[in-house]
């Protein structure tokens, strides 16, 4: 990161970045993150996108150096950006990134990859022929909490994984800016897809493949807002998978291995909860960074981690630090469609989750609707 | 009235627990074409579950509401709010259906325009006791009374319906919230629960509506709706802890003259003074008396958000004068009124409707394995 920003100082350009698809995560996340880049002179945003005119006002008023444009077509006949971030409806995540590709444009993509295995598997091949960087938003992957969790799997302080349990839901209280989110011919499915992307990356990243698998979920015509599966993992751990934009759920993956247990709690980028079987006590344990160089490091001083923001935003610095040729990309697309495909596979191996607190006739109509 | 098969029908606050059960049973239940209103994107998550048309409509704008009620013939007001847009709302609402030639409106009041511990005798046809200690009591009050007036017009039948304890999955106050207080340490019982809770299970109610809206009999009468059986503070309390995995025994009570001098101090006071009195008790019992397993699960696997992870702070324990008078209550609402001219008929015990319950809890709080 540094070096980065020595190059800001020695007058090194910075990335002209677009953000095409100006709904929530674009408002409250990118055009926050992409301000601060612009600031340290790493990345400044040059367009924003949306057919929705005063969506494109909204966020162009946060990044006021952004023309803006209805459509990619539009703003590629008038500016050729370094990036482009697609934030845009899920089932034109492919298409999007096609376009840039063409135009030699790298691409972050936010969350889910796109809609299928065969679409992201497109765009990983569009990129490379292009010579294009192509990421995934998937920013969990750079909390310290989430890397940290990682750290002790593959170092195996725990000893070997056993089970786990993943619970992830909430209200749904997004301000989604449009209906995209909830059918399925734009999201692609419902909490699987959406707010569960993020679940399946680290669920795969942390414990590596999935063998088998049992997936349910609430869908009667339209998209899931709970579902829960049973996963095996190649690694032989076996667990649970439950999530909600329904109703609120505890928010905590936990881990349990030979010798403990670890848990990450969601959105907590700063602390990790761990603890041995059957004690009586467990740690809530906060985490702090260490320099890599100088006396600090010589020290043992630590400081403080990032905070969620800039969490968000280190997936830009990584960004822009893979353009410049610094860093390898964290996120890249052969890495986020092994979630796609995880997601996939569940909604092609569904079954219609039992509710018993709806009658039998209820339940039955929901598994006819479900089915379609 | 008409009773076709399928009338066309409208849920507005259709996100919320009562509203979206109600476009729920009407959906599975094959019984109406259903248009269920929400007020921003955002409330659309659990009704997308089906193929269903859903509009966005701001409940206290009369001409956008009109606008999405379409062809509805039937209106279902599900609106919860603070104190302005429960009233505002009904009004709002009444005008809308108007405009858009809607045939009836079901009003989904509360019996708390009774009071918390109605007087004996009270019935549908009582007067509303307009000077409440609750706001939220008040706004109902003035709500009906708006609608009242409205409904002399004659040009949309209004049937206005008064549960008191809505229960069931989904419930936030009347099932999850004793669950997690209970989990936490932070449930309580007044008289030990001994006061009658007015229940209606959520399915009954929504059962209610539906007679509501297709009962010719209905236009413009009020019904308080409830399970019609004596069920106990107690024995609701008694249900979640059982899904929870609690011993309702160590959950603290309060005598009933407690309860009435901590509505009488201040909120500081009353904390202090009852979180002191009740600290010693609290952390013998209510903690210990969790199962180990369920601590275990609780401290290892469930999360703050829902949850603390540490033990309950005693001197944390909040009395809210809301709940600490409702359990205060010593008369069981009739619901005759509802079965003579509704042909309303719980279909739901309260037992059975406690089995339901308890196993969406299960499932809601993570509890519950694959």
């Amino acid at each position: 990161m540094s070096e980065l920003f020595h190059m800001a100082k020695r007058g090194i350009p910075s990335v002209s970045v677009c953000l095409i698809g100006c709904g929530a995560v674009s408002e409250i996340l990118y055009a926050p993150a992409l301000v601060a880049m612009k600031q340290k002179g790493l990345l400044e945003p040059v367009a924003v996108v949306d057919p929705n005119s005063s969506r494109t006002e909204s966020v162009g008023q946060k990044l006021p150096s952004a023309s803006c444009y209805a459509d990619i077509d539009n703003m590629l006949a008038h500016v050729i950006p370094d990036l482009a971030i697609i934030a845009a409806p899920h089932k034109f995540h492919a298409d999007l990134a096609l376009t840039c590709f063409r135009h030699g444009v790298h691409v972050l993509c936010e969350k889910p990859m796109a809609i299928t295995k065969a679409e992201c598997e497109h765009m990983i091949d569009a990129a490379e022929t292009a010579g294009c960087l192509l990421g995934v938003g998937h920013f969990r992957r750079f909390f310290p909490s989430c890397e940290l969790i990682k750290t002790i799997l593959d170092r195996g302080l725990l000893g070997a994984v056993r089970s786990f349990q993943f619970l992830e839901g909430e209200t749904y209280s997004w301000p989604a800016q449009s209906t995209s989110f909830f059918h399925k011919s734009s999201a692609g499915g419902g909490v699987l897809i959406d707010a569960g992307a993020h679940t399946m990356d680290l669920l795969i990243w942390w414990l590596g493949e999935v063998a088998d698998l049992d997936y349910q979920d609430d869908a009667m015509g339209g998209v899931e807002a709970n579902c829960r599966m049973r996963l095996k993992m190649a690694i032989g751990a076996e667990g649970i998978v439950q999530l909600s934009r329904d109703w609120p759920l505890p928010n905590r993956y936990v881990i349990n291995c030979d010798k403990g247990w670890i848990a990450y709690v969601c959105d907590v980028v700063d602390r990790i909860e761990w603890g041995w079987h059957h004690a009586d006590y467990g740690l809530d344990s906060r985490i702090f960074s260490l320099p890599r160089l100088g006396a600090a490091r010589a020290l043992g001083l630590s400081q403080e981690v990032s905070g969620f923001m800039d969490c968000f935003a280190s997936q830009l610095r990584n960004f822009v630090g893979a353009i410049r040729g610094q860093e390898p990309l964290r996120v890249p697309g052969s890495e986020a469609v092994k979630s796609v495909e995880l997601i996939e596979r569940c909604y092609l191996n569904r079954k219609f989750l039992a509710m018993p607190w709806l009658s039998e006739t209820e339940n039955e109509k929901g598994r006819r609707l479900a089915i379609g | 009235m008409r009773l076709a098969d399928k009338i066309r029908v409208a849920v507005i606050g259709a996100s919320g627990f009562i509203g979206s059960r109600l476009a729920e049973y009407l959906i599975l239940n094959h019984l109406a074409e259903v248009r269920p209103i929400v007020r921003s994107f955002k409330g659309m998550a659990r009704l997308a579950r089906f193929n269903v048309d859903i509009a966005i409509g701001d409940a206290c704008d009369e001409k956008m509401l009109a606008e999405v009620l379409g062809s509805a013939e039937v209106v279902f007001h599900c609106v919860v709010g603070d104190r302005s847009t429960i009233v505002r709302s009904a009004e709002a609402v009444y005008r809308a259906c108007r405009s858009a030639k809607v045939q009836r409106l079901v009003y989904l009041s509360s019996a708390v325009v009774h009071g918390h511990n109605p007087l004996p005798g009270t019935n549908d046809g009582s007067d509303l006791i307009q000077r409440q200690p609750f706001e939220y009591n008040v706004s109902k009050v003035r709500a009906e009374k708006i609608l009242r007036k409205l409904r002399t017009d004659g040009e949309v039948e209004v049937v206005t319906l008064r549960p008191m304890i809505v229960f069931g999955p989904r419930s936030a106050w009347w099932t999850a919230q004793i669950a997690t207080d209970m989990i936490a340490g932070r449930a309580y019982l007044v008289d030990s629960g001994n006061g009658i809770c007015n229940t209606v299970f959520v399915d009954n109610l929504v059962h209610a509506m539906w007679l509501s809206a297709t009962v010719p009999e209905a236009a413009n009468q009020d019904f308080i709706i409830t399970d019609g059986e004596d069920v106990s503070w107690r024995q609701l309390y008694q249900s979640v802890a059982r899904a929870v995995g609690v011993q309702l025994d160590f959950v603290p009570s309060i005598t009933r003259q407690d309860a009435v001098l901590s509505i009488r101090k201040s909120k500081h006071e009353a904390l202090k003074e009852f979180g002191n009195a009740l600290k010693p008790l609290i952390a013998r019992t209510v903690w210990p008396s969790v199962p180990h397993f369920l601590r275990q699960t609780l401290k290892s696997s469930l999360g703050e958000r829902l949850f603390p992870i540490t033990s309950p702070k005693p001197n944390e324990l909040v009395l809210d004068p809301e709940i600490v008078s409702l359990q205060q209550c010593d008369y069981r609402l009739p619901v005759e009124k509802a079965k003579r001219i509704l042909g309303y008929k719980p279909e739901f015990t309260f037992s059975k409707a406690c089995v339901r319950t308890e196993a969406w809890l299960r499932f809601a709080l993570g509890l519950d394995k694959v």
